[in-house]
């Protein structure tokens, strides 16, 4: 396969992926984005329970196929070994996990950037603390959740750093379940919020509201309900003319200068 | 010397009736049902399945379909688990076999569930489970009993939808009338 010549470059079109294609792609810059799966399509293995993301029994619903997929299990010895049970996959398609996952759309805390500050250097763990702090992050995880869409409220819950932001789209009610939970939890004196989620509940972005399935979590949205990045960001990204979006791509390797920058892909 | 068309046809016609009846000639009992497994064989897993989900208001794993399920599995998507299921229901055949004068499908309920227990915690006689693991096979008969029992019929099991109807979830499956707050 020859050299070609790209501006940018970014390997896998998944959560991450998909939105830098998208910034490089709104700021001009022609971008390229590798993915070793396929656009996702809901009617391949809808609600089967034992092909689903989440159960992956008979095979991951988007992929990668786990027999041409195997992995390796490496002991604390170091003896390997590869897996003869299939290893729970990531998704492998444009989206990636957004199309399956439960859409759940927390935000770090103060104390979450800050571990080592907080609780010290406790034995056995990894602590430590980040480089910036969520004063840094907020308006991005504004931007995200307006251009993503994310639906909740957070006034109940008085641990947040967001109590008051308002959301772009309403919470989900609770369903005849989560009512007697969180009446009950009140009554106790804790303090039950709705989790804010990355669905509409009222039709937004050109899409339709979510439907109440109760089949949601692994499985792709039949109404396209659920917010991914595979249908926010990306169709973005592609009408601005400078994303190219190839499926069915596996970089297998970053080629690097003396520098140790990269420079150069190879993909089959 | 030479064979008239009349005679050439009628010979092949019989010929071809008599092939006709070859097959019936060969039954002396059930042909084989499963493509990975002999009915002795599949009689075996169709006892231990329904040890595991057995028969009570609601049909048990083998009107379920289980062992249909499992032998789709196995000549389907995991051929390469024939031979533990192969070398795992001999194993257990021969143990009850010498130890109790049956296989393990014609013995009563109760000695089978003690048996089975057994295994599952690898205290069955070591000498027949030398090349393979007695808990790892009953293992890997339970999950795949429970696929075949909850998953989806058109993977082989759950015959009629039988543990959707148990668990009184949507059946047959419209797309987006399964909601919460209906």
């Amino acid at each position: 396969m020859a050299n070609k010549q790209y501006t940018a470059i970014v390997v896998g079109a998944g959560a991450g992926g998909d939105i830098v294609a998208k910034e490089l792609a709104s700021n001009n810059i022609k971008v390229t984005l590798f993915e070793r799966g396929e656009w996702p399509s809901y009617d391949k293995h809808f609600n089967d329970e034992l092909i689903s993301q989440r159960v992956q029994d008979l095979g991951a619903s988007f992929g990668p196929d786990g027999k041409k997929n195997p992995r390796v299990l490496i002991s604390a010895d170091g003896t390997q070994r590869v897996a003869d049970y299939a290893v729970n996959h990531v998704a492998a398609c444009v989206g990636s996990g957004t199309v399956s996952y439960g859409a759940m759309a927390w935000r770090f805390t103060h104390e979450d950037f800050k571990m080592k500050s907080t609780y010290g250097a406790v034995e056995g763990s990894t602590l430590g603390d980040w480089p910036i702090s969520y004063e840094d992050l907020a308006p991005y995880y504004d931007k995200a959740e307006r251009e993503i869409g994310v639906a909740g409220d957070m006034s109940d819950n008085p641990f947040t750093p967001n109590q008051y932001n308002p959301y772009p789209m309403p919470p989900f009610e609770y369903s005849k379940e989560g009512k007697y939970l969180a009446d009950t939890c009140r009554k106790m004196g804790l303090h039950p919020f709705y989790v804010p989620m990355l669905r509409n509940s009222v039709p937004y972005n050109g899409r339709g509201a979510c439907i109440r399935n109760r089949y949601c979590v692994g499985f792709a949205c039949p109404v396209n309900a659920k917010n991914g990045t595979h249908n926010t960001v990306i169709p973005v990204a592609m009408e601005t003319g400078n994303c190219v979006v190839r499926t069915n791509c596996m970089v297998y390797k970053i080629h690097t200068d003396g520098k140790g920058r990269a420079t150069a892909v190879s993909f089959f | 010397m030479k064979c008239n068309r009349r005679d050439f046809i009628k010979q092949c016609a019989a010929l071809y009736g008599s092939l006709l009846l070859l097959p019936a000639c060969n039954m002396t009992g059930k042909e084989k049902t499963y493509m990975s497994f002999s009915n002795m064989q599949s009689d075996c897993i169709g006892a231990i399945c329904e040890q595991i989900i057995p028969t009570d208001e609601y049909p048990g794993a083998i009107d379920a379909g289980v062992v249909n399920y499992i032998d789709k599995l196995l000549y389907q998507r995991f051929p390469e688990l024939k031979e533990r299921y192969l070398a795992g229901i001999q194993a257990l055949d021969t143990y009850c076999t010498e130890t109790f004068g049956k296989v393990f499908a014609a013995l009563e309920w109760d000695r089978q569930t003690k048996i089975l227990k057994e295994m599952e915690a690898n205290k069955l006689p070591e000498k027949y489970w030398k090349d393979l693991s007695q808990g790892g096979f009953f293992w890997i008969v339970r999950t795949h009993t429970m696929q075949g029992f909850y998953g989806p019929p058109h993977h082989g099991g759950n015959k009629d939808y039988v543990s959707y109807r148990m668990m009184k979830l949507d059946y047959p499956f419209l797309v987006g009338q399964n909601r919460y707050g209906k």
